[in-house]
């Protein structure tokens, strides 16, 4: 047991395993009806949706995402996206999710697809909305699968040097990550439970998994927070610990003054993304009642907070003084700090071995409970918007409708874990870009439930105006080098006088998206009365 | 899906319910539960609650953009930058606003119309079997 590695692997095995016994354990729970696979049949209670719910929206971007791009710019970090989504979120829950819900259980509505196309009175709608809803939970699925492979390979680093060598420019073994089990291979696991746990559980499964996994990293991540403070600081005692590490903070990393104030206000839209994302969706559909929400509504910036807020620190805390130059820390192929690993690294340098592994196994459940609502979802709208829709549920028969089913999302997983094998640099660049996207759909939502005025034709507007911007400024990201920052370096500039202001692209897509949802709109046929009718009462 | 008539007694059920039923419980257990409010003022306290949900939102909205706290490097605590530290309290503010908008601000209304109109499970479509899992014959006949 004192191999290096060993440990963390055998722990994380013994969690993987026990995700799987809970997945089995909750298909016998199975009722054997599509509502209760695809959403449990509205049976979830307050405590397992707020879990489950924020289970979801935290992944490997909450975690590992958090703690890197504190180690770029610093604690700003947690107001640029924890507190604004402890406002945002909420609200979005509030004043979408409620709503949502009440039309959807009305109509019996299982996906955002069927109510769009209802409430619009247009199939073209449903055909455009897949293809990018699809097309943008595959970055989202990209964040946990890469950080899942990353995590695991820096946890058991040690472990056969011979068989998984990783070795720097000068060909010197790179110790962060050095014999570690590589990152395609614990993606590819992470990918292969994920995927059990979820044919075999539907919802309910899932649920219960984010449920149990939503506790396990939120209290793991306080004892990492205590654990690492212990260990960095050098001092006797926690409180001693914690003064050390704050004073050992550099200023530009203690305070913002290297943060852009107006990027600092555009990541305020970021969180809207929650209001379009399918899987949050369709975990609102789960809700037994309208109350049930009250307790994800008040609870989620709370919970955000207990998550960011040791993160936010630690990655701080690995730009100061206190910090051991042995290991040195993990490198990129081009020869900068690899600050995706900087959590785990510091976790598998700065705590025991067995508390590692359990830490390992606290990393990897926050960022699985995300994988797998993503992955029901993904099969849900495919079933119930293009094969139910298109085909006629009496024109397949069930067993066929599963074989389709799982290939589709066996494909989109494939295709996610091909991707993850590219160099991607920053999962909180490729988060805030799929972020970014779906914050350009939510104009869409609001107007459908809010807006009496929005027609078909200016729906469909918006949505090509959000992705036809997303994928411009994406390109155009795309050409940055990475000396400056590759695809999270990218920002718009706007002349205002003789300042010019920084814009991320994500206020260019909203407006874009906005102005011709309501433009279109109000130039356009509207639907017919009678759906009208169904919608505002 | 419903029909044209069906939205027509939804309606006509909503009418019916002049003591309205709670839109989070049974409408049995509602009615045993809780006092109705009736008249101008609650309806006044119905207009005014999302009010001033709203304008606080707009003010944690406001707070968030914390440029007095820029570049202040002050350790709260002794530990904790000031920055990460007011943010954190703003986080806290949320939580307590989010508390008093279920309070006050609760749209029972579109809730209310919601029950009124969901289908009993006895009149809901009849299920398919799960569409992932195992084989849907056997799941049928379990049923």
């Amino acid at each position: 047991m004192n191999h290096p590695g060993l440990p963390q692997l055998i722990i994380i095995l013994v969690y993987l395993s026990a995700l799987l016994v809970l997945g089995l354990f909750s298909s016998r729970l199975f009722r054997g009806t599509l509502a209760d696979y695809q959403v449990a049949s509205h049976s979830i209670g307050p405590f397992m949706l707020l879990m489950s719910m924020f289970g979801t929206t935290m992944t490997a971007f909450a975690l590992v995402g958090s703690s890197a791009e504190a180690f770029r710019e610093g604690i700003g970090v947690y107001g640029m996206l924890a507190s604004s989504s402890g406002i945002v979120h909420s609200l979005c829950f509030f004043l979408i999710g409620v709503k949502v819900w009440s039309v959807a259980r009305t109509h019996g509505y299982t996906t955002q697809i069927q109510f769009f196309r209802q409430r619009l009175d247009s199939d073209l709608i449903g055909l455009l909305l897949f293809p990018i809803l699809v097309g943008l939970v595959i970055p989202y699925l990209l964040i946990g699968v890469i950080g899942g492979g990353g995590v695991i390979q820096a946890l058991t680093a040690g472990l056969a040097p011979e068989m998984f060598p990783v070795l720097t420019d000068d060909g010197t073994p790179d110790l962060a990550l050095h014999g570690g089990v590589p990152a395609w291979l614990g993606s590819l696991v992470i990918c292969g439970v994920v995927l059990v746990y979820v044919f075999f559980g539907g919802m309910r499964g899932t649920t219960w998994a984010n449920t149990f996994q939503t506790l396990i990293f939120m209290i793991l991540g306080v004892v990492t927070f205590v654990v690492i403070a212990s260990r960095l600081g050098g001092q006797d005692g926690l409180y001693a610990n914690l003064v050390a590490l704050g004073e050992s903070l550099p200023y530009e990393k203690a305070t913002r003054v290297e943060m852009s104030r107006s990027l600092f206000f555009c990541y305020l839209l970021i969180p809207l993304s929650v209001g379009m994302f399918p899987h949050v969706f369709q975990h609102w559909m789960t809700a037994r009642s309208a109350a049930t929400f009250k307790l994800p509504v008040v609870f989620h910036p709370l919970f955000i907070m207990i998550v960011w807020f040791p993160c936010v620190l630690i990655g701080a805390w690995a730009t100061g003084s206190l910090m051991p130059s042995e290991p040195p820390l993990p490198m990129t192929a081009g020869g900068t700090v690899d600050s995706n690993k900087i959590l785990p690294f510091l976790v598998n340098t700065q705590t025991g071995v067995i508390l590692s592994g359990f830490l390992a196994a606290g990393l990897l459940a926050a960022i699985m409970s995300s994988l797998d609502s993503q992955f029901l979802c993904i099969g849900t709208i495919f079933s119930n918007d293009i094969v139910t829709h298109y085909v006629g549920k009496e024109r397949i028969s069930d067993s066929r409708q599963v074989l389709l089913t799982r290939i589709f999302i066996i494909a989109i997983v494939a295709v996610t874990y091909l991707l993850s094998l590219g160099n991607v640099r920053s999962v909180f660049a490729l988060g805030v870009w799929c972020f970014s996207g779906f914050t350009a759909l939510f104009p869409i939502i609001v107007a459908a439930l809010y807006w009496r005025g929005l027609s078909a034709a200016g729906a469909i507007s918006g949505i090509c105006a959000a992705i036809i911007s997303w994928s411009v400024l994406f390109y155009h990201g795309l050409q940055v080098p990475i000396e400056q920052g590759g695809l999270g370096g990218f920002h718009l500039h706007w002349k205002l006088g003789s300042e010019s202001i920084e814009l991320m692209p994500v206020v260019v897509m909203l407006l874009s998206s906005s102005l011709t949802t309501v433009a279109v709109s109000l130039v356009t046929p509207k639907p017919k009365p009678e759906t009208l009718a169904k919608f505002f009462p | 899906m419903p029909t044209r008539t069906a939205d027509v007694q939804v309606k006509a059920m909503a009418e019916m319910h002049a003591s309205p039923p709670d839109p989070y419980q049974s409408p049995a257990a509602e009615r045993q539960r809780t006092p109705q409010k009736t008249g101008s003022k609650g309806t006044a306290s119905r207009r005014g609650g999302p009010l001033l949900i709203g304008v606080l939102v707009v003010v944690l909205l406001v707070l968030h953009q914390d440029y007095w706290f820029w570049r202040n490097d002050t350790l709260v605590f002794g530990w904790i930058p000031l920055g990460l530290f007011y943010h954190v309290c703003l986080s806290i503010l949320a939580s307590l606003v989010w508390i008093l908008a279920t309070k006050i601000a609760w749209p029972a209304e579109t809730i209310r119309a919601a029950q009124l109109a969901t289908p009993t499970p006895a009149s809901s479509p009849t299920p398919a079997a799960n569409p992932l899992h195992s084989t849907g014959p056997r799941e049928e006949s379990e049923r």
